[in-house]
């Protein structure tokens, strides 16, 4: 007889998620048949953006999120000079990608130590206060001197975390959200002190990460060699590809954009094709498989069937992961699998490339040069920010109408990762990673919980739009 | 020298690993020192994009973060971090049982209500959160971080189970000793509250206010927020027992002082020539800087700090981008276009 058992909310995440998992006995093995992912929260940023000047869109879309505001203010930035016809010089160019650096190694520092290791380690008797009590457990998990060691690099990661920002708050202006990164360039200007003080900071920064992150991720996929077949998901993975290595639009960059099919065929991504299904999504049926170009976001609460306020992107209606394994993978930097601890292990390789490319780009740093391309807001254009955050490929669409925001659409990673079923039935990565997934003690679903967390999903950016349905009874107080 | 419960925990963790102590005699230690005495902190999240929680884990001036969740707060539920999740989180049995247990010590109150309510001390009867909402009657603070949408039923903004923001916020609210707004969302209504004003978001006071109740609100602005305003408002809270001096807008005049940004900027006397576009070293006044309109200490304490004692590495105008007024009650309808050209 299968259970169905909801995870309201999902802790150790960014935002509102909610997991819904049924769980019945396949082969004799008590295992996920099927998942639903909602995302449970949104504020209407497409709307709050609309008729602004196209110059303060930087900084209010990097409030969508406190966990990759970089990512945002970069893609944001870009889809402004594209439709400006614009490209920043060389210095802006370094600052962005080193302050965007320091974001992604705060975000994969936190995402292992303080909200993906606490489902391997049994911390009972190391951590015995809130907030770290009560929890889950598993007996599959690590404990003894194993566990106590790991607990101390979830304090020292704390430190390495918080340097992390210091050292992209030199650049940056501060973090979270840094005012630096605006259109047209980074206000930020590099001195000889103030690059050396980046490089001391990146120079411990890397010695964690080789000492201590990578060892760690290592410990517990070796503790957990299960965990390669588990989470799998669609197995299709996408990039647009990020820190750019030249000063025009078509730049190479760090990790290049791309997708890669189940088969491994490494494939083009081209923004046109991409679409947001809202089958399942509280939204009404006018915003049906509109590409973020042309999209719209009416919002239908109670809608029949639905269960996100999450959209789910498609690619020519296939369902794609995005991330750090996407990353990797895409640029024949990681040959491992699709899985949990797949997920795990190369954001913690990732980290150490970007770090290596961000001593680079200090080296480059030219002190004195220019940093800022001028330019005017055009009274009508139309630009497209792609970018990636730590946890994958990100989209800003604009389109600007007398010198306004006439609209302004943000595709997340998270939104591909979370998204709820589309018109064709398929799950979304998540759910379909879920699907399959053993559970030993349907009390205490630490596996789902694994897996989950393996996407680092990042709810306050997949749900950020919703225009007011006027069908929308007003305001309840029945409480 | 003496060290706190606490402190004496994590001096034994941190050994641990060096002496070969086995977790399970840590455990017998912090079992025998019993419960953590710590004040309750309940930290809910509304419509807020997390910043203001990511902010504070850059907490250094107070005590960083590992400190302060060690030895000075008992942060008993925040989403990012807390280590349980779903029902489980929200019933937090384990951790608040002790808090209980030293508040109807300290209060007198547990032979009151406790057996009337159907839990017994010296069993280990479920004591849920709600419950001990209630059954810790003013004693711990409550944090709200985002905005609190109350249109459309309420859907905006999911808490657990059946029960939306607004709900949340009554719930907890009704028996915290103090009541924390962090963030501009949370204080002011901030970005989910911006013209249109899509999902009806409001500000903490303004919700409360909704709701019917009165209950006063430390306005905490800052988008995010700086962690030593939280982190040195929560600690005022418990050593002194009463909020700090505020001022008209019930913020902490310690961070938010009455004169502006503008008055105190290194650059108010670089006019000659003021910047003309970003990365010039003037006055930013002309390309649109807000400092004038913003009232907090971001000058002198800057951000991103390497340690206690010393300022921060950074702030806005120190890296040449404008002010954008985030502490501000009309952030940022009020404060945009937010650059000049
Ligand atoms: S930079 Fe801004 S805050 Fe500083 S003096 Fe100029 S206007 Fe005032
Ligand atoms: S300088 Fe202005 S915009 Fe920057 S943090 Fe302070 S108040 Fe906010």
């Amino acid at each position: 007889m299968s259970t169905t058992i909801t995870i309201d909310p999902v802790s150790r995440i960014e935002g509102h998620l909610k997991i819904e998992v049924t769980i019945d006995a396949v082969d004799g093995l008590q295992q996920v048949v099927d998942a639903k992912s909602s995302g449970t929260m949104f504020r209407g940023f497409e709307l709050l953006l609309q008729g602004r000047d196209p110059l303060d869109a930087p900084d209010i879309t990097q409030r969508i999120c406190g966990v990759c505001p970089i990512s945002h203010a970069v893609a944001s930035c870009k889809a402004l000079e594209k439709a400006f016809g614009i490209s920043p010089p060389a210095n802006a160019r370094l600052l962005r990608n080193l302050v965007l650096g320091a974001n992604f190694i705060q975000s994969h520092v936190m995402h292992f130590y303080h909200l993906a290791v606490l489902d391997y380690i049994n911390t009972d008797g190391i951590l015995n206060a809130a907030p770290w009590t009560p929890r889950q457990s598993a007996p599959d998990m690590i404990t003894g001197p194993i566990a106590v060691e790991l607990v101390n690099h979830y304090i020292s990661a704390l430190h390495i975390r918080r340097k992390s920002h210091q050292m992209g708050a030199i650049f940056g202006g501060k973090l979270p959200s840094s005012p630096s990164i605006i259109t047209g360039g980074c206000s930020a200007t590099p001195t000889t002190e103030n690059i050396n003080s980046f490089r001391n900071l990146l120079v411990d920064i890397l010695a964690f990460t080789k000492n201590f992150f990578i060892p760690d991720v290592m410990a517990i996929a070796n503790a957990f060699p299960e965990y390669y077949g588990i989470g799998h998901g669609c197995g299709n993975l996408i990039a647009y590809g990020v820190f750019d290595l030249e000063d025009t639009e078509q730049s190479s960059k760090l990790f290049e954009g791309g997708r890669m099919d189940s088969d491994g065929n490494i494939l083009t991504v081209d923004p046109a094709v991409i679409n947001e299904d809202t089958k399942y999504s509280w939204y009404t049926p006018n915003c049906d498989a509109r590409n973020p170009a042309n999209g719209l976001t009416e919002v239908q609460p109670g809608k029949a069937n639905a269960y996100s306020w999450t959209k789910a992107p498609r690619y020519q209606n296939v369902v794609h992961e995005a991330g750090p394994l996407a990353r990797m993978k895409i640029n024949g930097e990681y040959v491992g699998g699709v899985s949990v601890v797949d997920r795990l292990v190369v954001r913690a390789l990732e980290t150490e490339k970007v770090i290596n490319a961000m001593a680079t780009w200090l080296d480059e740093l030219e002190v004195g040069g220019p940093v800022y391309q001028q330019h005017s807001i055009p009274s009508s254009a139309t630009g497209i920010g792609l970018c990636e955050a730590p946890r994958g490929a990100l989209g800003h669409w604009i389109s600007i109408n007398n010198s306004k925001i006439a609209s302004y659409q943000v595709v997340t990673p998270t939104s591909w990762n979370t998204s709820p079923k589309d018109s064709l039935e398929q799950p979304g990565p998540l759910e379909q990673a879920l699907i399959g997934t053993p559970v030993l003690d349907i009390n205490n679903p630490v596996e789902v919980l694994r897996v989950v967390h393996s996407f680092d999903p990042c709810l306050a950016c997949s749900v950020h739009m919703v225009r007011p349905d006027s069908s929308v009874s007003p305001i309840r107080i029945d409480l | 020298m003496n060290l706190s419960r606490r402190e004496f925990l994590r001096a034994v963790t941190l050994a641990a690993g060096t002496i070969g102590l086995e977790a399970s005699g840590i455990l017998e230690i912090s079992k025998a020192l019993g419960g953590t005495g710590d004040p309750p902190v309940i930290w809910l999240q509304g419509q807020s994009c997390s910043g203001c929680s990511v902010s504070l884990l850059n907490s250094i001036e107070y005590g960083t973060i590992d400190t302060v969740l060690m030895d000075k707060i008992s942060l008993d539920y925040h989403n990012l971090i807390m280590a349980s999740a779903g029902d489980f989180a929200v019933s937090a049995t384990e951790i608040i049982r002790p808090s209980i247990r030293e508040i109807s010590e300290i209060s007198g109150e547990w032979l009151e209500t406790g057996p009337e309510l159907g839990y017994d001390l010296n069993n280990d009867s479920v004591v849920n959160l709600q419950d001990f909402a209630i059954l810790a009657n003013r004693q711990y603070i409550l944090v709200v971080e985002g905005a609190i949408p109350v249109g459309s039923d309420g859907a905006f903004c999911h808490f657990s189970g059946q029960m939306d923001m607004v709900g949340a916020l009554n719930l907890f609210s009704e028996h915290a000793s103090h009541v924390i707004a962090v963030g501009t969302c949370a204080a002011f209504g901030g970005i989910p509250a911006a013209s249109p004003g899509p999902t009806g978001a409001l500000s903490v006071t303004d919700a409360l206010e909704f709701l019917g109740k009165s209950k006063s609100v430390i306005n905490i602005p800052g988008c995010p927020i700086h962690p030593d305003w939280v982190i040195g408002t929560i600690l005022h809270l418990v050593t002194q027992g009463q909020p700090p001096l505020l001022d008209e807008l019930n913020r902490p005049m310690q961070f938010f002082p009455p004169y502006s940004i503008h008055q105190v900027c290194p650059r108010v006397t670089m006019t000659n020539p003021y910047a003309q576009q970003p990365g010039d070293p003037g006055c930013l006044l002309n390309i649109g800087c807000k400092g004038p309109q913003a009232h907090a200490d971001c000058s002198t304490r800057k951000w991103n700090s390497p340690d206690a004692g010393q300022p921060g590495v950074n702030w806005c105008i120190g890296a040449g981008a404008p002010c954008i007024g985030c502490t501000e009650q009309g952030f940022p309808d009020g404060m945009t276009p937010f650059h000049r050209l």
